[in-house]
C-alpha cells in the first residue's frame, strides 16, 4: 500500500483540508497553508497518472434506503444520508476505480454557500417562514458531483423559405410586398467540455440549470482537491449521456444556424439537420452544495453552485401566503383600475 | 339657481296678483306641444341661464310635433342656426330636439370647441335620455339632458366624480381586469422560484469556430397585394355642415 493515504501536514502531521477562498490547503491545527505546487512537491506529482486502486485509500458512504453512494477520503466522514436523510449510512473502504480527469475545485465555502442559500430563499415570497428559517440549512454539505464532458464537430444544415414584407401607403390604397426566398445555411462548429450530469441522485434539469461553470479555473484532477468534500462517483454510463449531450448539441447547432438568417420578416425551415462526429468524453468533478429539506413528509433539493453560487430548487409553497398575495395584488388593481377609470374613462 | 328660480317664481306670482298677464322669458326652452307647464319651463330655463352665464354656450330644448319636412339632424341643426342661438363668436350651443312627428329625439353641438368636446359624449347623452322619452317623463328628460350639459362643461365629464367611481365600482371591467393580473402575478411569481437556465448556444463553443460553410439567399418570387384604407365613419360623433354653412355635431336615436 502507498504512502499516499491522506494529507497530512508536514509541519505538525493534522490533516490537511481544502479551503476553497485560497484556492490552497490548510491545517486544521497549525493553520499552515499550502499552494497546489507545494503539495505536489510533497506528495509527488502527477498524481492523476498515478491514480491507481492501490494507491487510493478511501472510504464509501452506502445508504442502506436510497441506495445513494458517495465517496471521501478520511478527512471527511458521513452520519446521515445527504438525499434521503436515513442515518443508516454504512461506511465501507472503497473498491473499484475513481478516476476523474478533470475538476473544479470549490470557491465558496459552506459559511459562505448557506448565506446565499438564505438570502435566496428569503426572496421567496411563497415559501413558508418555518421553511425559511429551519435549521436544517446547517446540513448543506459539499460534494463533488460527477459529469461527463464531451467535445464534439457539429455539423449542421438548415433549409427554408423566408419572406421580406414592406408595406406602404399610395392614396387611398395600402399596399403589401411579400418577397419569397429560399435559404439555405450549413455550417461546422467545435463544442467543449458540455456538461452532462452522471447522477441519477440529482435531478438533470436542476443541474443543467446550475451550469455554467467557469471552465478557466477547470484543473486536472488531484486527490487533494477532495479533502474536506465528498464526491459521488457516476453512476450513469457515458454512452447514456451522450445521447442528452447530442440533443443538447444539436438544438445548439440549429439555434446558432438559425441566428445567421438575419432581415426575414419570416423564416420556416423545410428542414434542419444537425450531426456531431470525434465526440470525446472526460470524467469530471463539479462542486456543488446540497441542501435536501424536508417539508410537510416531502423532499426538496436544493442545489448552489460551488463555484459561482448560483442556486436552484425547488421551494415548498405556502398557500396561505400565495391566497394573499393574489388577494393584495387583485385589491389594489381594482382600486387602481376603478380611479383611472372614473379619471380617464 | 334656487334663489334665480324663487325669484321669478316671486315676481310671476306678483305679476299674476297684477292681473297682468305676462309671458315670461322661455326663449331657450321651446315647447310646441305643451308637454312642459309653465313652472317646469321656467325651472329649465333658469338651469340653461346658469349654464349659459357661466360657460359661454347657450343650451336649447325644443320640442316639436312636425319637422316640416327636415330630418331631425337637419331640424335641429337649422333651428339654432336659424334662430339666433350660440354664445360667442363661435356660436357655441348644443340643442335637444324632440321630434313627436318621427319619435326620434337629435342632440346638435354647434361651435368648434363646443363640437370637439361633445364629439364623443353625445350618443351617451342619447342613451341616458331616452328612457326618460320612452316613458313619457319630457320633463325628466330634459332635466336629465340639461344635468348632462352642466357635468361636462363643469368637469368634461357626464358624471361628477363619485357617480363616475360608483359606476366604475358597478362595472365588472374592474373584477376582470384585477382578477387576471392577480392570477399572471401570482402564477409568475410561483413557477419562477424553481431558477432558469443560464446558459446558451454558445456557451460551450469553443472560441471563433462557427464557420458557415453554404450561404444562399435565392430570390424567387414576389406579390403585391392592395387594400382600400377604410376611411373612418362619422360613429355618433364627426361632424356635419348644415343648409346655413355652419358646422354641427351630434347624434340621435328613436325613442
Amino acid at each position: 500500500m502507498s504512502n499516499i493515504k491522506e494529507y497530512d501536514c508536514p509541519n505538525c502531521g493534522g490533516s490537511l483540508t481544502f479551503d476553497p477562498p485560497s484556492e490552497g490547503w490548510k491545517c486544521g491545527y497549525c493553520f499552515s497553508a499550502f499552494n497546489k505546487e507545494e503539495i505536489d512537491k510533497i506528495y509527488g506529482t502527477t498524481e492523476s497518472e498515478q491514480l491507481d486502486e492501490e494507491a487510493l485509500e478511501l472510504d464509501t458512504y452506502h445508504c442502506d434506503s436510497c441506495g445513494a453512494e458517495l465517496i471521501a477520503d478520511d478527512t471527511t466522514s458521513a452520519t446521515f444520508c445527504l438525499y434521503c436523510k436515513s442515518p443508516t449510512v454504512i461506511k465501507q473502504r472503497f473498491k473499484g476505480s475513481f478516476q476523474p480527469k478533470y475538476a473544479i475545485p470549490f470557491k465558496l465555502t459552506k459559511e459562505q454557500s448557506v448565506d446565499i442559500y438564505k438570502k435566496w430563499i428569503n426572496k421567496k415570497l411563497f415559501a413558508p417562514t418555518s421553511f425559511k428559517l429551519d435549521d436544517e440549512i446547517d446540513k448543506l454539505t459539499g460534494i463533488y458531483a460527477p459529469f461527463w464532458l464531451f467535445d464534439c464537430d457539429a455539423h449542421g444544415a438548415t433549409t427554408g423559405s423566408g419572406t421580406i414584407v414592406t408595406s406602404w401607403r399610395s392614396g387611398k390604397y395600402q399596399y403589401t410586398k411579400t418577397k419569397h426566398y429560399h435559404v439555405e445555411r450549413e455550417g461546422n462548429v467545435r463544442y467543449e467540455k458540455i456538461p452532462v450530469d452522471a447522477s441519477t441522485k440529482l435531478d438533470d434539469k436542476f443541474m443543467t440549470m446550475l451550469e455554467p461553470y467557469d471552465y478557466k479555473e477547470i484543473k486536472d484532477f488531484s486527490m487533494a482537491y477532495l479533502t474536506g468534500f465528498m464526491a459521488e462517483k457516476y453512476d450513469v454510463e457515458s454512452t447514456e449521456s451522450e445521447k442528452v449531450m447530442k440533443e443538447r448539441a444539436e438544438e445548439f447547432v440549429s439555434k446558432r444556424l438559425r441566428e445567421t438568417i438575419n432581415g426575414y420578416s419570416t423564416y420556416v425551415a423545410s428542414s434542419n439537420s444537425a450531426q456531431l462526429h470525434d465526440v470525446l468524453n472526460n470524467y469530471a468533478l463539479m462542486p456543488i452544495y446540497l441542501l435536501v429539506n424536508q417539508y410537510k413528509d416531502e423532499k426538496h433539493m436544493f442545489l448552489i453552485n460551488g463555484q459561482t453560487g448560483k442556486v436552484v430548487g425547488e421551494t415548498p409553497i405556502d398557500h396561505t401566503r400565495q391566497a394573499i398575495f393574489f388577494g393584495v395584488v387583485s385589491a389594489c388593481v381594482w382600486v387602481i383600475t376603478v380611479l383611472g377609470g372614473a379619471i380617464f374613462g | 339657481m334656487v334663489k334665480r328660480v324663487s325669484a321669478l317664481l316671486l315676481l310671476f306670482v306678483f305679476m299674476g296678483l297684477q292681473g297682468i298677464s305676462v309671458v315670461a322669458d322661455t326663449d331657450n326652452v321651446i315647447d310646441q306641444p305643451g308637454f312642459l307647464n309653465e313652472s317646469e319651463e321656467l325651472e329649465l330655463q333658469g338651469i340653461i341661464g346658469d349654464i349659459e352665464d357661466e360657460y359661454n354656450m347657450e343650451p336649447v330644448i325644443v320640442i316639436v310635433n312636425a319637422t316640416e319636412g327636415k330630418s331631425s339632424m337637419e331640424f335641429a341643426d337649422d333651428y339654432f342656426d336659424y334662430n339666433g342661438y350660440g354664445s360667442g363668436e363661435e356660436y357655441n350651443g348644443i340643442l335637444l330636439l324632440i321630434n313627436m312627428e318621427a319619435r326620434e329625439l337629435w342632440i346638435s353641438t354647434t361651435g368648434k370647441t363646443i363640437i370637439s368636446k361633445y364629439n364623443l359624449l353625445t350618443q351617451t347623452m342619447v342613451d341616458r335620455i331616452t328612457p326618460h322619452l320612452t316613458n313619457g317623463d319630457y320633463y325628466e328628460a330634459c332635466q336629465e339632458y340639461l344635468t348632462l350639459v352642466g357635468n361636462v362643461e363643469s368637469s368634461g365629464k357626464l358624471d361628477p366624480f363619485g357617480k363616475r367611481i360608483l359606476s366604475m365600482m358597478k362595472s365588472p371591467i374592474p373584477y376582470i381586469v384585477s382578477l387576471v393580473i392577480a392570477l399572471i402575478a401570482t402564477g409568475i411569481i410561483t413557477f419562477s422560484s424553481k431558477g432558469k437556465v443560464t446558459t446558451t448556444s454558445r456557451t460551450y463553443e469553443s472560441a471563433n469556430s462557427f464557420k458557415l460553410t453554404n450561404q444562399l439567399d435565392r430570390f424567387e418570387r414576389e406579390f403585391i397585394t392592395k387594400r382600400k384604407i377604410e376611411t373612418k365613419s362619422g360613429g355618433g360623433g364627426g361632424s356635419h355642415t348644415g343648409s346655413s354653412g355652419r358646422s354641427h355635431g351630434g347624434s340621435g336615436g328613436g325613442f
